[in-house]
């Protein structure tokens, strides 16, 4: 009987839930707000005029940064193992991504510690700079990322990133190259007392 | 982000062995100890220029006026822009226009027509061989472009170091003051009315080179999307070979980059006359030259004082 109960729920989760799941959870997904997006046109093209191919690339933009703050900061199959975050930075950016694994994710032992991560939201403006035929040669996007972590200890920390990334495409994909991230994470105000008795 | 738990559980484990202090240590429950760190943390931008490999870029002023190429006018202003990565640092070493030199397109002349008569690539190989400094990029504005480019970044903030008045009549103070493109302009052509002349000029066209460094570094550390600012104004305003992949990497180091670490000088000379116009007669060998060729920069204590006229 619990064998057909064990098999029947990796079934019904697809084998990602853990059998005896006191494990963290939180939301599946996160998409940032885009606000403005603009082109930084080389030549003499005026910057309304290349608005299309700016929100273009701003498309791609903007799956790279959902990507990489679902990775380092929502998805709790990620937390303590942000590989598939740190696949976004190219190059040498990425050896320093992952010395940097305490400023750009939720922390390497997220998953021992947090129980849940709750109300993400972000904010992303972009910035795309054209080349001497007007393409997209490269981009700084702008983010303003908060969340709460509830710990297992239930206490929360409210977590604050603000960061400037600068992308290019390789092969196809938006990638970063340098980044600037500051994180400004407060303890949330504890809970008034409940009255319970002592 | 590091865990203080891991310290309350390596000293309990530590604690546990000796046998000693449990109950002490215990008397903390780990739930009061929040769990991830808080405060701040930073991640700063990494320049993607490294190794001990100088850089250097030959800096023109053309005085070719508008509808005319750059590449035909006369070079009035003429600046080795060297920069060290590793180090950190970096030199502009002015050369003065009249300096009369071997010409790489033949004869000997005042260097400041070895663009009109070879070009680009002529102008490069006359300084390559008078100091021994081999480019890797060139960059050229004229009188239009100059002004634009500072007109465009909403004027150029610098600390006039003595009073003096343009060759146009503006007067310029002494101390900080911003100013417009076509004061920029006016503050990089007055020879005149300096004590030194030409040489003087020199140090004023490297005095503006470094204010806008130092806007930059400003600008950018307040705003990263600055960068992308300088470089379309940048773009649209001159004439160079340095690739646009090559430029940002440029840019973000000379970010990294203090003002105070970039050496202003002029490499001087004797005045004389070769068929009646004025010239300078540059030493050679030229210590200034061998200085900044062998790395990039020259230390502040290593400026001869002639080679900084006027302060």
């Amino acid at each position: 009987m619990v064998a057909v109960l064990v098999i029947g729920g990796f079934l019904l989760f697809g084998g990602k839930t853990p059998l005896t799941d006191n494990g963290p959870s939180g939301p599946g997904a996160f998409s940032f707000h885009l606000g403005n997006v603009q082109a930084a046109p080389i030549t003499d093209t005026p910057p309304p005029e290349l608005k299309d191919t700016a929100r273009e690339a701003g498309t791609g933009i903007k799956e790279t940064m959902d990507e990489l703050y679902f990775r380092a900061f929502v998805d709790t199959d990620s937390w303590g193992d942000y590989g598939a975050a740190f696949d976004l930075f190219d190059g040498a950016a990425k050896t320093r991504a992952e010395a940097d694994i305490d400023v750009l994710t939720l922390g390497s032992t997220a998953k021992d510690d947090v129980e849940a991560l709750k109300t993400p939201s972000g904010s992303l403006t972009i910035s795309v700079l054209t080349d001497k035929k007007d393409a997209p040669f490269t981009a700084v996007a702008e983010v303003q990322f908060l969340a709460d972590a509830e710990q297992k200890d239930h206490t929360t920390i409210q977590i604050s990133s603000i960061g400037s990334f600068f992308l290019r495409q390789v092969d196809g994909a938006w990638r970063i190259y340098a980044y600037r991230v500051d994180r400004d994470d407060q303890a949330a105000e504890a809970p008034s007392p409940s009255g319970s008795p002592s | 982000m590091m865990r203080r738990r891991v310290v309350a559980t390596l000293a309990s484990l530590a604690a546990g062995v000796a046998g000693l202090g449990v109950a002490t240590l215990q008397a903390t429950p780990a739930a009061s100890v929040p769990l991830l760190q808080i405060g701040k943390a930073h991640a700063e931008f990494d320049p993607s220029l490294k190794g001990n490999r100088p850089v250097f870029i030959l800096v023109l002023g053309s005085d070719s006026r508008p509808g005319t190429p750059l590449e035909r006018g006369l070079c009035d202003s003429i600046h080795i822009l060297g920069i060290n990565p590793k180090a950190k640092r970096a030199s502009l070493v002015g050369i003065p226009r009249d300096s009369y030199v071997p010409l790489s397109t033949g004869g000997t002349n005042k260097i400041n027509v070895a663009l009109a008569q070879g070009g680009a690539q002529g102008m490069i190989k006359t300084v390559e061989n008078l100091t021994g400094v081999r480019f890797d990029y060139y960059v050229i504005t004229g009188f239009d472009g100059l002004t634009r480019l500072f007109d465009a970044l909403g004027g150029v903030r610098i600390d006039v170091p003595y009073s003096f008045e343009g060759h146009e009549g503006t007067s310029f103070p002494q101390g900080k003051q911003t100013l417009s493109g076509g004061q920029a302009l006016e503050f990089s052509r007055t020879r005149k009315t300096l004590a030194h002349g030409d040489f003087d000029r020199s140090m004023n066209q490297g005095r503006l080179l470094l204010a806008a460094l130092t806007q930059f570094k400003a600008e950018f550390r307040r705003d990263p999307t600055a960068l992308f600012k300088w470089i379309a104004v940048g773009m649209r305003n001159v004439a160079t070979d340095v690739p646009l992949n090559e430029l940002l990497t440029l840019a973000f180091t000379s970010s990294v980059i203090g003002p105070k670490r970039v050496t202003n000088l002029v490499a001087v000379g004797s005045i004389g006359t070769a068929g009646g116009a004025s010239i300078v007669n540059l030493p050679s060998p030229n210590p200034v030259f061998q200085d900044v060729a062998a790395d990039g920069y020259v230390l502040p204590k290593d400026i001869p004082a002639e080679n900084a006229p006027s302060g």
